[in-house]
């Protein structure tokens, strides 16, 4: 058996940190650009969101390289992401026969049996030893956190660092390595030095910078290329940028959901918007745009997939809360046709606009004359 | 006496006679905007955000229809039919949607509703009625009168007396409106081709031939499209299927394609609609499609396959 | 005695405009060129013809470069500020109506929608996607019609009753004409059709939960078509202003701010001089292999010279300075 996942930006990293401890042998899947997406939009219906398509290109890419097994989370609805893996399976079989899935949903969707065997399957193929496994499962966690928490400070530093472009090189530098290590021991330790170089950036606090909330669909704010690299962009710009959707939120959230503890903060904030699980990370996005606006950032930017169902319903009620709350914020729609151009004169008006604000203190929710 | 505005959107077929007779029972007056028109879709369009689908559209167009004219909208939140199911998550947040869309609505009956089981309906119901009266025995007997008239009602189409019949899949919502979908049922009749619906399958068929597939869907629709497709075309009961359907519409971009899979060159016409005019197309699109249902029956050979005919309605307000 | 005057320049991917404004941020001289796919040949063409019709006694203190080819512009000139063509336009229009709420801009490739509110941009939205709502898709009609764009909107005016078009995507809107042609509908309903679709759908795509309040400014190519205009105050019941530079909007814009740059920031200028654009510049895309990013890099060299790159992610090129740019040669 040899497994491979679809590209989910810093998942990947841990899940190789993942593999590598477990001894699974396993096919990487390749960095995404545009061939990617050409050939997974060739193989997909067109009318599927973005994601489908870009992990349609992945899984062909590995497949051709020889991965047999492909390993997946699910999800049960109501978004469409749940239904990915059914799809995926009718097209990929015809690609290639034999091709495995092993998708990984809540047990309480598909029944602990049918999970336990499910997480067998991936055992099985397993050559290492108990211990072995358990901390592997260990350090892939620990991999994913400290990731997380290194794209988090280089986001956020971004803005104050003297000398431009000191944080996007040490992320550079610091995925570059993780990806080349081949055990996950390795990759903590490259993980942690980096941890601490980053804290030795020079930074000038006086500096002011933008400071700019990302939010909306998850897969297309954790995986850069799907969003054209929007926080390296704002990394550019010397712009604070801070998302709160992470792999290492997901995990928390889906562990702690059972329980109705997760994302409290979030969910709290919401509330007056929109009460109401809707699926996909739709009342996140709404939760975040409040949260954001709580803390003093200066705008938010939401990002989504084309005819994402949940984003959409987001969508329609974000311009209340830009309204209400005086909070600036910009959605980018995002599908294959979208020309870098555009994305970029979008994303510096946002923040010209964000600018001005700021400079001349104006507060909008006196300039609207809308009846609220 | 209080007024409640029952858009004529969404479920609205599916499910009027409930809601009717329940309101009535209740001492409510009910007003309902007018079957979908040029209006309608226009307003609908003005208020909805874009990158909805049709539906969502149109639903906007009869909520901006009715606001002026109600003491309140009813609009459920229904985010699914059974335990763990879904509709899809524009319905979970319609009644947002609509609230940030619109300005200026009356209040929105919005009771949650998540599961069809008698007890769970019960207590919505409580809920709903509550707004209007605080007797529970008339919501008791409200509630009573509805399910009984609702259960002797079935939406779906079958009709008998044609030489061939077509499958019509896609939302009720599509299949019902003749304004959206230009009547298309009336041109299938007219051209001599009956129609079944997924309501005329029984349940049983649809959820052992859902079986099939790896995953259990978590759409309650999506079950009942795939299961009456399916089980319609194992037991050769139709010479063909209609699709209609909506751009951006989540669930039609999957079922489509599962079902095409798993019926490989049988004859499948899909009809996509937009904020057309363009009704000449359609016609077009589905006379070539019914011309060659035709033929086969007569020649009683494949040796033209129809394969797939897409029509894009993707034209304007 | 030497008048100084600043530069701005609008890189669109259909026309590019150029202007010179004075000390006093008026507007001196104003050209419109087609970019015809050749950007570095219209940039150098044009501001050679725009300084030449200056006089002897001009120079150029500063420049300004914004659109879609803004950065290739920038490099070129050497210009002070590089802003997209939103702020650019938003500046213009509040220098020249300072109490503007509602700016529209439809040009040849895209369109936009902009809300100021105090002097400051509100809120925004453009469409880059869609054919249907832009200068672009009218020329295309206009010739298939066989109709000189200029009298476009003349024959707008002369409708009587103008037919409904579908006006949500280019190709449909299209096929429908041609229906509404085959039908007999004479032209002039027709324009007026395809005016009013276009408006439609321009204010269904960009306008949409927007507040419009006047003052309303349109500009951009498209304002110069009276039938467009007609079709934007029937649709809103408002009057609309057409300002005076409509066609140069941006680029007017982009000369105020290279002013504002260099009067804030108390610098010199980055202006490489008339000189510069005499030489041989070529464009080149590389596809980088230093790692798995495969990013393909634009290369731009005068006289065989790199002078600059972008495009890559990591900033490996993108980041060189002009002592590695020569390395980087050899």
């Amino acid at each position: 058996m040899i497994v491979t996942i679809p590209n989910l930006g810093n998942i990947s990293i841990a899940a190789k940190a993942l593999f590598d401890g477990l001894k699974i042998p396993y096919i990487m899947p390749e960095v995404n650009h545009n061939d990617t997406l050409k050939i997974g939009s060739f193989y997909s219906p067109e009318e599927i969101c973005l994601p489908f398509k870009i992990m349609m290109g992945n899984y062909i890419r590995s497949i051709e390289k020889g991965a047999d097994t492909i390993l997946f989370a699910g999800s049960c609805g109501p978004c469409r992401f749940g239904e990915y893996c059914e799809l995926q399976m009718k097209l990929l079989t015809k690609f290639k026969p034999d091709l495995r899935f092993i998708v990984i949903d809540s047990p309480l969707d598909i029944g602990k049996k049918a999970f336990l065997k499910r997480l067998n399957e991936i055992n099985l193929s397993s050559s290492a030893s108990r211990k072995e496994k358990l901390s592997a499962m260990l350090a892939a966690y620990h991999t994913i956190r400290i990731l997380d928490q290194i794209d988090a400070k280089a986001h956020e530093l971004a803005g104050y660092e003297r000398e431009k472009g000191a944080c996007k090189n040490l992320l550079y530098s610091c995925k570059r390595e993780a990806s080349a290590c081949d055990n996950p021991v390795q990759m903590l330790k490259v993980l942690n030095d980096y941890k601490k170089k980053l804290r030795q950036i020079p930074l000038d606090y006086s500096k002011n910078p933008l400071k700019v909330a990302i939010i909306g669909e998850i897969y297309t704010i954790i995986e850069p290329f799907s969003n054209l690299y929007i926080e390296e962009k704002l990394m550019d710009y010397s712009v604070s940028s801070k998302r709160t959707l992470t792999p290492s939120w997901w995990l928390k959230d889906t562990f702690l959901k059972p329980l109705k503890i997760n994302s409290l903060a979030i969910n709290h904030a919401a509330k007056k918007y929109l009460p109401y699980k809707i699926g996909g990370h739709g009342r996140e996005c709404v939760g975040e745009s409040l949260l954001a606006q709580q803390s003093q950032m200066d705008g938010a930017i939401q990002i989504m997939p084309l005819a994402c169902m949940p984003e959409v319903v987001a969508k329609s009620i974000l311009p209340s809360i830009q309204r209400e709350k005086d909070f600036p914020i910009m959605t980018l729609v995002i599908d294959e046709m979208v020309g870098e151009a555009g994305y970029l004169t979008r994303i510096e008006a946002f923040l010209d606009m964000l600018e001005y604000k700021r400079k001349t203190g104006v507060k909008w929710a006196v300039c609207s004359s809308f009846p609220s | 006496m209080v007024t409640v505005g029952i858009p004529k959107g969404l479920l609205f077929p599916k499910y009027h006679v409930f809601t009717s007779a329940f309101f009535d029972e209740l001492g409510a007056q009910t007003v309902s905007s007018p079957d979908t028109n040029k209006t309608i879709l226009d307003l609908g369009t003005k208020y909805c955000v874009d990158d909805a689908c049709l539906s969502i559209k149109v639903f906007h167009g009869h909520v901006a229809w009715l606001k002026d004219c109600c003491d309140f909208l009813f609009v459920p939140r229904i985010m699914g039919f059974k335990e763990r199911e879904f509709i899809c998550p524009m319905f979970c947040g319609l009644p947002e949607m609509l609230r940030h869309n619109i300005t200026g609505l009356p209040h929105l009956i919005d009771t949650p509703l998540a599961s069809l089981q008698n007890d769970k309906l019960y207590t919505w119901a409580k809920n709903v009625g509550y707004r209007i009266t605080h007797d529970k025995t008339v919501i008791k007997r409200a509630f009573n009168r509805a399910m009984q008239e609702q259960s002797q009602f079935c939406p779906g189409i079958n009709d008998t007396n044609y030489g061939q019949k077509i499958a019509l899949l896609g939302h009720t919502y599509h299949i019902h409106d003749a304004f959206i979908n230009m009547d298309l049922i009336q041109k299938m009749n007219d051209a001599g081709f009956g129609i079944i619906t997924e309501e005329h399958v029984p349940a049983s068929d649809k959820e052992a031939a859902v079986k099939r597939l790896f995953k259990k869907p978590f759409w309650s629709f999506f079950a009942d499209y795939y299961g009456a497709a399916i089980h319609l075309y194992q037991t050769s009961a139709v010479d063909g299927f209609i699709y209609l359907s909506s751009f951006a519409c989540g669930i039609d971009s999957i079922l489509i394609e599962l079902i095409k899979s798993e019926t490989g060159e049988f004859p499948f016409l899909i009809i996509k609609l937009d904020e057309h005019t363009g009704e000449a197309g359609i016609n077009t699109r589905l006379e070539a499609f019914l011309d060659l249902m035709k033929r086969r029956t007569h020649d009683d050979r494949y040796d033209s396959q129809p394969g797939e005919h897409q029509y894009c309605g993707k034209s304007v307000v | 005695m030497l008048k100084e005057y600043y530069l701005g320049i609008d890189v669109g991917s259909v026309s590019t405009n150029l202007v010179a404004i004075d000390q006093n941020g008026t507007l001196v001289e104003k050209l419109y060129l087609r970019t015809s796919g050749r950007p570095v040949d219209t940039v150098k063409k044009g501001t050679l013809m725009l300084t030449e019709n200056l006089g002897d006694q001009a120079s150029i203190k500063a420049a300004g470069t914004t659109g879609s080819g803004r950065k290739l512009a920038a490099v070129l000139l050497g210009a002070d500020v590089v802003k997209n063509e939103i702020t650019a336009h938003a500046v213009a229009a509040r220098r020249l109506y300072p109490n503007v709420r509602t700016i529209l801009e439809i040009g040849g490739q895209d369109s936009k929608i902009i809300l100021m509110r105090n002097g400051i941009v509100y809120d925004f939205a453009m469409n880059t996607v869609c054919a249907a709502g832009t200068g672009s898709f009218l020329d295309r009609q206009a010739a298939r019609l066989e109709i000189p764009i200029e009298e476009f909107g003349g024959y707008a005016l002369r409708a009587k009753t103008p037919v409904r078009i579908a006006g949500r995507c280019a190709v449909f809107a299209e096929s429908d004409m041609i229906h509404k042609q085959q039908t007999g509908h004479c032209t002039e309903d027709i324009v007026a059709g395809l005016c009013e679709a276009l408006v439609r759908n321009y204010l269904n795509n960009l306008a949409k939960g927007k507040e419009i309040l006047q003052p309303i400014l349109f500009q951009g190519g498209v304002a110069a078509n009276i039938g467009i205009v007609k079709a934007f105050e029937k649709e809103l019941g408002i009057s609309i202003l057409i300002p005076e530079y409509y066609d140069v909007m941006g680029a007017y814009g982009a000369a105020l701010l290279a002013k504002e740059e260099l009067e804030i920031n108390q610098r010199e200028t980055g202006f490489l001089g008339l000189g510069n654009l005499k030489h041989e510049f070529t464009v080149q895309s590389i596809d980088c292999a230093g790692c798995s990013n495969l990013c393909e890099v634009i290369k731009i060299c005068s006289n065989n010279m790199p002078i600059a790159y972008w495009g890559d992610r990591c900033g490996k090129w993108g980041d060189l300075t002009a002592n590695e740019l020569v390395q980087s040669y050899k």
